[in-house]
């Protein structure tokens, strides 16, 4: 985002991040890992590295409502010197109530004067649900949630709703749904809202978004709201066990040979088919592997309902392929079929064929007869 | 404690992604020819199995630069066997790998000078010599 500031000596991002100390070598290079985590064509580093030398720093408002930290955490535990953190000083964090000093009276002061100063500009990001059942459920300095995220999204430039409570409801919607949790953009309606789902997000997925709306403005989304340079490809398109899915190898259980030697954890409840996030290749623990490869299934952390897919470890029985790459997984699927998909009835299979995006929870509930 | 110093081990994997990154980059070698193109590939993002990045490695064998920036981190720069054909992989300051380019260009973009940085040193330069002459003037005075 480019702001129009009048004040002539409000420094550039790439002026902030040499005042940092950091060269234009390490300006260069942090572009390049920017450009890898967006998956964007190195032929574009030069381009974001001369948006982002020009880019404003950005007022951000971080409010955290039905949240457990985890997303906030996610961020601030990630690695060091990270570009994560780089690009976190790189904006100017005007009030999060975790990680400000402030707190009491001068923390709200804090948030409505950046509200005030930066009226249309600022950048919102919402971590948590809101609970509509009962506004006493959550609020902040005695404002409920509800009346403090509408007050604070009527000056935002943009939402990013951090975390697929922000998202979707996440865990506190889960089924009974307790406090009639709800997601950002089940309650705002006018304003751009970008969905950076899981459970946590990926630290690097959070901070390549902020990178994006800086250098490019608002990234395409998906139909759930999602950037798709980051949500574009399912766990499954991009998971290193893929070839042992294809020929129709699976572990049955966490021990078996085939758990041993790395086979599908589709069987074992994996929801990878169904799930879009980058983990499969951004990875966690700085980058060191992803659930997967520890040997557990993907659990679908950044979709909707994901707590309610009927089971962690029970097989979904869908085998939904890539968005764009239909006929092929339609085909790969074809030879597994008889191991992961032979217990489909007729219907789900031709629903699978013809949709291969969404998945309910009622289909996510069947065995997969395995 | 590494993936590799836990005792499990995966059945030998190839995603099927090696062949078409070698013609990538044999294509990107010929524009390099063609059209003086300076060409990049990011493999950090695409799956690789561990054999895919040694038969990679293998395929483009050792040249004779091998260099170590410090910036942000280390970045190792090593030009293949195939003159004009680096390998660019950054690290952070853990020495954990976050990034892995190959370049296909005289010189990996990261170790040229940069333009503003050589204007700025211009700048310097031309500021200094000058403070030097005031003051040898004001000696000779
Ligand atoms: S089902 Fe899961 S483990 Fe198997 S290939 Fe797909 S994402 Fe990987
Ligand atoms: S593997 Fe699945 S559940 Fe686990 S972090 Fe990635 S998207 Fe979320």
């Amino acid at each position: 985002m480019r702001m129009q500031s009048p004040n002539p000596y409000e420094p550039t991002l790439g002026e902030h991040l040499r005042s940092q100390g950091i060269s234009r070598r390490g300006f260069l290079k942090f572009c390049g890992l920017l450009a890898s985590s967006m998956a964007l064509a190195p032929a574009m580093i030069p381009k974001i590295a001369a948006a982002l030398e020009q880019a404003k720093r950005p007022s951000v408002i971080w409010l955290s409502f039905q949240e457990c930290t985890g997303c906030t955490e996610s961020l601030t535990r990630s690695h060091s010197p990270s570009l994560e953190g780089l690009v976190f000083d790189a904006i100017s964090l005007d009030y999060h109530h975790t990680l400000q000093a402030a707190s009491g009276d001068a923390a709200e002061h804090a948030r409505e004067e950046a509200m005030k100063e930066h009226y249309g500009k600022y950048v919102l990001v919402v971590d948590g649900s809101i609970p509509l059942d009962n506004p006493g459920y959550s609020t902040i300095a005695g404002i409920s949630n509800l009346d403090m995220l509408k007050e604070a999204a009527a000056g935002a430039a943009a939402i990013i709703a951090v975390g697929t409570c922000a998202a979707y409801g996440g865990l506190p919607k889960a089924d009974p749904n307790p406090t009639g949790a709800v997601s950002v953009s089940d309650i705002i309606k006018d304003k751009p809202i970008i969905n950076v789902p899981g459970c946590p997000p990926i630290p690097m997925v959070i901070t390549g978004v902020i990178a994006h709306f800086l250098t490019f403005g608002l990234p395409e989304l998906d139909s759930l709201g999602r950037p798709k340079a980051f949500y574009g490809q399912s766990i499954h398109d991009r998971c290193y066990r893929r070839p042992f899915y294809e020929r129709g190898l699976f572990a049955e259980t966490f021990d078996d040979e085939g758990a041993k030697a790395g086979w599908c954890l589709y069987k074992l409840g994996c929801k990878g088919p169904v799930t879009y996030n980058a983990c499969a290749t951004t990875k966690w623990n700085d980058g060191t592997s992803f659930p997967i490869e520890s040997g557990h299934g993907c659990i679908g952390c950044s979709e909707p309902n994901f707590w309610d897919f009927g089971g962690f470890y029970k097989a979904i029985s869908i085998p939904t392929g890539a968005s764009g790459k239909n006929a092929v997984y339609a085909a790969a699927a074809g030879i597994a079929a008889g191991v992961a998909i032979g217990a489909m009835n007729k219907k789900s299979k031709a629903e699978a064929a013809s949709s291969h995006q969404t998945v309910t929870v009622e289909e996510l509930n069947q065995e997969s007869g395995s | 404690m590494s993936l590799n110093d836990i005792p499990v081990h995966s059945a030998s994997i190839t995603t099927g992604n090696l062949r078409p990154v070698l013609h990538e980059i044999r294509h990107a070698f010929s524009e390099l020819i063609a059209h003086g193109t300076h060409g990049m590939i990011d493999l950090h993002s695409l799956p690789f199995s561990p054999q895919e990045y040694a038969e990679l490695d293998e395929f483009l064998g050792e040249g004779e630069i091998d260099l170590t920036l410090n910036v942000l981190g280390k970045t190792r720069l090593r030009e293949s066997g195939y003159a004009g054909i680096w390998r660019v992989e950054h690290f952070d300051d853990n020495d954990n790998r976050i990034g892995y380019f190959i370049e296909i260009g005289h010189v990996p973009e990261i170790l040229r000078s940069q333009c503003d940085d050589i204007k700025e040193g211009l700048a310097a330069m031309t500021t200094i010599l000058a403070m030097e002459e005031d003051n040898n003037e004001d000696a000779i005075t």
